[in-house]
C-alpha cells in the first residue's frame, strides 16, 4: 500500500550557536554519530520505565482502516504497539504473528490461515476468526470511508471462517502483493467493537488491540499514553509506559530535545540535524538515527499537455535540474538521490541506470531536436507559435519546494524556458493535482514495505482517476506492470521491476529527486531500538540505568 | 437603557446570520475539497469521493446546506469534524478555555501595565527616561510576535541560557512566555494610547481649574484626567476581547497550546467545514457581545454619551 505525502514540511528554524559548542565539549561526535548509525550498546535488559517519544503530528484516529486515519508513518508508529497483524514483515519476509501458520494454494487463489490460540484483546475477549472476518467486513462495507485500504485488497473475493481459529481467504485473481498486505498490514480489530456507525466508533479514539501495549489515555493536542500489556500472549515488553508527545513546532521540539525531554525524538528537521552536530549536550546524551526509508520525492510534468508529452522535452527538463546545488543547499546533504520507483536497496532497482547529469548544453540540443527554438528572439523558446512555459504548482506549506523551485527556475530561464511558481494551499493543491489541472507539481511516495507495486502510479489505465497523476503512458511499461502483478517468484519479479525502473527513468516519467530519510535521535540509555522501514519495535526497547 | 440593550441584542441576530452565511459561502467556495485530501482515495476514484460527500451532505445545494447547519446550530449542535469525526462542540470546549486562559491573562497583563505606564509617561513627559522609554516603545512596536516567541524560548526555556519555563504546554508555568508574547503588542499600543490621551486631558481647562481649586495632583491625574483618557483604551479593549476566543496561530503553535487559533488554522487548511463554522460562530458571538459591552461601558465612563442616547 502506498501513501502520498504532499510535502508538508514545516518551517525549520535554526538557532545554532557554533562558537559556544566549539570551545565546550571534548573531541566531538564520532563517525557513527555523524552518519546516524545506531551503535548497539551492551547491557542486560531490565523492565520498567517510561519512553517519551516526540511526534511531529497528532494522529487523527487510531485505526488504520479509516482513510483519514491512515496517514503514513505517524499512524503506523502510534498504532503499531497496540494492534497486531496476522504476520510480521521483517527483513522482507513475512513471519507468523497472530497467525500461527498459513498455507497458500498453488494457484494463489486460496489462503488458509490458522490463528494462534489463547490470544486476548486488551478488553479480555478472546481473538477468534470472527475478528479477522469482522475487520475485513468493516473494510469492505461500501458505506465506510475505508477506500484506500480496500483498494490494496481489491482482489479479495470472500472470507470463510470454518472454525474459531481458521480463516480461509478466496482471491478473485492471483496478485503477488495481496497475501502480503493481508498478513502484514491489516490490523486485526475486535469484531464486537466494530458495530455501529464506522465514522464515530469509540475504537478510533480508544483502541483495543492484542499488542504488547494497551491504550491508556489521550490528552488531545498534547500527548498520548500507552501502558504495558501485562497479559500479553508473547514476550512482554520491557517498558512500563510509552508516552507520545505531539510537538508540531520544530523550534520548540529542538528546545525540548536539548532539555532532554525526549527519550526518542522523531523527524528532526534537516536544519536541526545539522545544528545538533555542534551541540555537545546532544552528542553526549543521544544517538542519532539516519535511516533511508522507502520514500522518494519527485517532480511531475503533466504529460497530457503538449510540450510535456514529448519524452525529449522531459529529459531536457531533467538535464536542467541543478541537482548538486539542491542537494547541498536545500537538502543539507541529507537526501540521497534516486532514479528508481522501487526500494533502492532491493533487487528491484537496476543499478546500471545512471542519473542524468546537470547539462544545459545537452538539454538545449534535445529541445532543439524537439522543435523548440527562439525564433522571435524574445529570449523564450517557441514552437509553432507556442512559447515554452511551465507553471509549477506548489503547496504553500512545502518549505522544500519554496527553496528548490527558485533554483530550478533560474536554470530553466537561462535555457529559454518561461517558468513560474504558482503557490496554493495544500487542500487546493490536491484538488488541482487530482483534476490534472497543472503543468508541473511535486509529491512524494512512501511505502512501509520494501516490496511494493507501482501499477497505480505508472499504468496508463490509472491516468484517468488513479494515482498516475502525470498521465504517463508506455505500452511496454503497462505490460510489465501487469505481468509483475501475477508474478509470484521474487527473482523473476525483480527482473521485470528492473526493466520498469529503466524504462520509467529513460522516459523521465518523473523527475526523480531525493529520498527523504528518517532523522531521529534517542537517549544513550535507551536500548534495543532498531530502525526499520516499519518503524521501531517498542516491545524490544528497554531503558538502562 | 433596557430598551437599548434589547434592541442591540435583537440586532445581533441578522448580524450573526450575515457573518455565518458569509463564512459558510467563503469556506465552501475556496478551492479544495475535504475529501480530495484523502491521499490514497484517488486509487478508488471519484465514485468514493462523491459517496463520502453525499454521506456528509455536501452534495446538496449551498442554501440547503446552510439551512441544515443553521437548524442544527440553534440546537447547539455543530456537527462532527470531517477530519477526526469528533463532535465540534467537544473540540471547541477543549480549545476555548486554553485560549481564553492565556489571552485573558495577556489582556490583564497588557492593559494592567499599559494604564499606569501611560500615565507615568504623560505626567513625566519631560524626563530623560520617559523620552527614552517612549522611544523604546516605538522600537518595540516593530518586534514581530513570532520572533519574540522564538527569542523568549531560547532565553528562558531549555539549557542554553535560563531554564525557567517548560517549552511546551501550559503546565508548570508554561503559560508565562506565551502570555508575554500575546500581551506585548497590546502593552505597546495601549501604553502609547493612554499616554497621548492623558497628555490631551492634562492640557484641558478643567484640569487647570481642578489644580487651581487646590485639588491634590494625584487626584487630578487619577480621578479627573484619567477617566477622560480611558475612552480610546476601552475601545481598544473591546477590539481585543474577541482574541479571548480567537487565539493566535503562531503563539499556540510555537508553545504547543492546542487552542482556538490552531483549531481554526488546521480546520481551514483541511477544509473541515463543520469545525470552521463552529469556530466562526463562537468568535462572531464573542465579537458582537464585546462590542455591545464596549458601547455600554462608554456610557458608564462618559455621562455625555448616556445623555445623548436618552435624548
Amino acid at each position: 500500500m502506498r501513501v502520498l505525502l504532499a510535502l508538508l514540511v514545516v518551517l525549520p528554524a535554526c538557532s545554532c550557536r557554533k562558537d559556544a559548542a566549539a570551545d565546550a565539549g571534548p573531541a566531538g561526535p564520532d563517525a557513527d554519530w555523524l552518519a546516524g548509525r545506531v551503535v548497539v550498546l551492551a547491557g542486560t535488559p531490565r523492565d520498567g520505565g517510561t519512553l517519551t517519544v516526540r511526534l511531529p503530528i497528532e494522529p487523527l484516529g487510531l485505526t488504520r482502516l479509516h482513510d483519514r486515519f491512515n496517514e503514513g508513518t505517524m499512524t503506523r508508529i502510534t498504532v503499531g504497539p497496540i494492534y497486531e497483524t496476522l504476520g510480521r514483515i521483517h527483513d522482507g519476509q513475512v513471519t507468523p504473528l497472530l497467525a500461527r501458520s498459513w498455507v497458500e494454494s498453488p494457484d494463489h487463489l486460496t489462503l488458509r490461515i490458522v490463528l494462534r490460540t489463547g490470544v486476548h484483546f486488551h478488553d479480555g475477549t478472546l481473538l477468534t476468526s470472527a475478528d479477522v472476518k469482522g475487520t475485513l467486513d468493516a473494510l469492505f462495507e461500501p458505506k465506510n470511508p475505508t477506500a484506500s485500504f480496500r483498494s490494496a485488497l481489491e482482489t479479495l473475493d470472500r472470507v470463510e471462517t470454518p472454525d474459531e481459529s481458521t480463516v480461509v481467504i478466496h482471491w478473485k485473481r492471483p496478485y503477488f502483493l495481496a497475501t502480503r498486505t493481508l498478513l502484514g498490514a491489516l490490523p486485526v480489530l475486535p469484531a464486537h467493537a466494530l458495530s455501529g456507525d464506522f465514522d464515530t466508533l469509540a475504537l478510533h479514539r480508544a483502541p483495543i488491540g492484542t499488542g504488547p501495549f494497551r491504550f491508556s489515555r489521550w490528552d488531545v493536542g498534547a500527548s498520548m499514553t500507552y501502558l504495558r500489556n501485562d497479559t500479553y500472549w508473547g514476550q512482554p515488553a520491557h517498558l512500563e509506559q510509552v508516552r507520545f508527545r505531539f510537538v508540531k513546532d520544530d523550534t520548540a521540539a529542538v528546545a525540548a530535545w536539548e532539555r532532554g525531554e525526549f527519550d526518542l525524538i522523531t523527524r528532526v528537521s534537516p536544519a536541526a540535524w545539522r545544528a545538533s552536530e555542534s551541540n555537545p549536550t546532544l552528542w553526549a546524551g543521544y544517538q542519532r538515527v539516519f535511516f533511508p526509508e522507502n520514500t522518494y520525492v519527485w517532480l511531475g510534468f503533466n504529460q497530457r499537455k503538449p510540450p510535456f508529452g514529448d519524452p525529449r522535452v522531459r529529459k531536457a527538463l531533467g538535464l536542467l535540474f541543478p541537482m548538486e546545488q539542491v542537494e547541498k543547499t536545500v537538502d543539507s546533504g541529507l537526501e540521497p538521490r534516486t532514479t528508481c520507483p522501487y526500494f533502492p536497496e532491493s533487487k528491484s532497482c537496476d543499478q546500471a541506470v545512471a542519473p542524468l547529469p546537470f547539462d544545459p548544453t545537452a538539454a538545449k540540443a534535445l529541445l532543439k531536436d524537439a522543435g523548440w527554438a527562439d525564433t522571435d528572439a524574445d529570449g523564450v523558446l517557441d514552437h509553432l507559435g507556442q512559447r515554452l512555459s511551465i507553471a509549477f504548482l506548489a503547496a504553500a506549506q512545502s518549505v522544500k519546494m519554496a527553496k528548490l523551485l527558485p533554483l530550478y527556475l533560474d536554470t530553466l530561464k537561462q535555457a529559454g524556458i518561461d517558468a513560474r511558481i504558482e503557490t496554493v494551499d495544500v487542500s487546493a493543491y490536491m484538488s488541482r493535482v487530482r483534476a490534472h489541472d497543472f503543468d508541473a507539481m511535486a509529491l512524494s511516495w512512501s511505502s512501509a514495505d520494501s516490496v511494493q507495486d507501482n501499477f497505480q502510479s505508472f499504468h496508463s489505465s490509472q491516468a484517468a482517476e488513479g494515482l498516475n497523476y502525470v498521465g504517463y503512458s508506455n505500452p511496454e511499461v503497462d505490460a510489465l506492470l501487469v505481468a509483475i502483478r501475477a508474478e509470484f517468484d521474487p527473482d523473476a519479479r525483480a527482473a521485470l521491476e528492473r526493466r520498469v525502473h529503466r524504462l520509467v527513468y529513460e522516459d523521465q516519467a518523473y523527475l526523480f529527486l531525493g529520498r527523504r530519510p528518517a532523522l531521529d535521535a534517542f537517549k544513550r540509555k535507551v536500548r534495543g531500538l532498531q530502525p526499520s522501514s516499519g518503524w521501531y519495535d517498542l516491545s524490544a526497547v528497554w531503558i538502562a540505568d | 437603557m433596557r430598551r437599548y440593550v434589547l434592541r442591540r441584542l435583537l440586532l445581533m441576530i441578522p448580524t450573526f446570520l450575515g457573518i455565518t452565511l458569509l463564512t459558510f459561502v467563503v469556506a465552501q467556495l475556496a478551492p479544495g475539497d475535504p475529501f480530495q485530501l484523502d491521499p490514497e482515495s484517488a486509487g478508488s476514484g471519484q465514485v468514493v469521493i462523491d459517496q463520502q460527500r453525499a454521506i456528509k451532505g455536501l452534495d446538496a445545494p449551498l442554501p440547503v446546506q446552510f439551512g441544515r447547519w443553521l437548524s442544527r446550530v440553534v440546537r447547539f449542535d455543530f456537527g462532527r469534524s470531517f477530519i477526526d469525526q469528533r463532535a465540534v462542540t467537544e473540540k471547541l470546549a477543549e480549545a476555548a478555555p486554553r485560549t481564553a486562559f492565556i489571552s485573558g491573562l495577556a489582556l490583564l497583563f497588557g492593559f494592567g501595565l499599559a494604564v499606569p505606564l501611560g500615565v507615568l509617561l504623560a505626567t513625566r513627559a519631560k524626563r530623560w527616561w520617559a523620552r527614552g522609554l517612549s522611544l523604546l516603545l516605538i522600537a518595540a512596536w516593530g518586534v514581530p510576535t513570532f520572533w519574540l516567541a522564538v527569542i523568549l524560548l531560547m532565553l528562558f526555556a531549555g539549557p542554553r541560557y535560563l531554564d525557567w519555563f517548560p517549552v511546551q504546554g501550559l503546565a508548570g508555568g508554561g503559560f508565562v512566555l506565551p502570555v508575554i508574547c500575546l500581551a506585548w503588542p497590546t502593552l505597546v499600543v495601549a501604553t502609547r494610547q493612554v499616554r497621548s490621551a492623558m497628555e490631551d486631558a492634562l492640557a484641558q481647562d478643567y484640569v487647570k481649574a481642578a489644580r487651581a481649586r487646590g485639588i491634590p495632583e494625584g487626584r487630578v491625574i487619577w480621578r479627573h484626567a484619567l477617566r477622560n483618557s480611558l475612552l480610546p483604551v476601552v475601545t481598544m479593549l473591546g477590539l481585543h476581547l474577541p482574541h479571548l476566543v480567537g487565539g493566535s496561530v503562531v503563539i499556540e503553535r510555537i508553545f504547543g497550546i492546542p487552542g482556538m487559533g490552531l483549531l481554526a488554522f488546521d480546520a481551514i487548511g483541511t477544509r473541515d467545514y463543520p469545525t470552521v463554522m463552529g469556530v466562526a460562530t463562537v468568535v462572531a458571538l464573542t465579537t458582537m457581545i464585546s462590542m455591545l459591552l464596549v458601547d455600554l461601558a462608554y456610557g458608564f465612563i462618559d455621562p455625555r454619551i448616556r445623555l445623548e442616547r436618552a435624548g
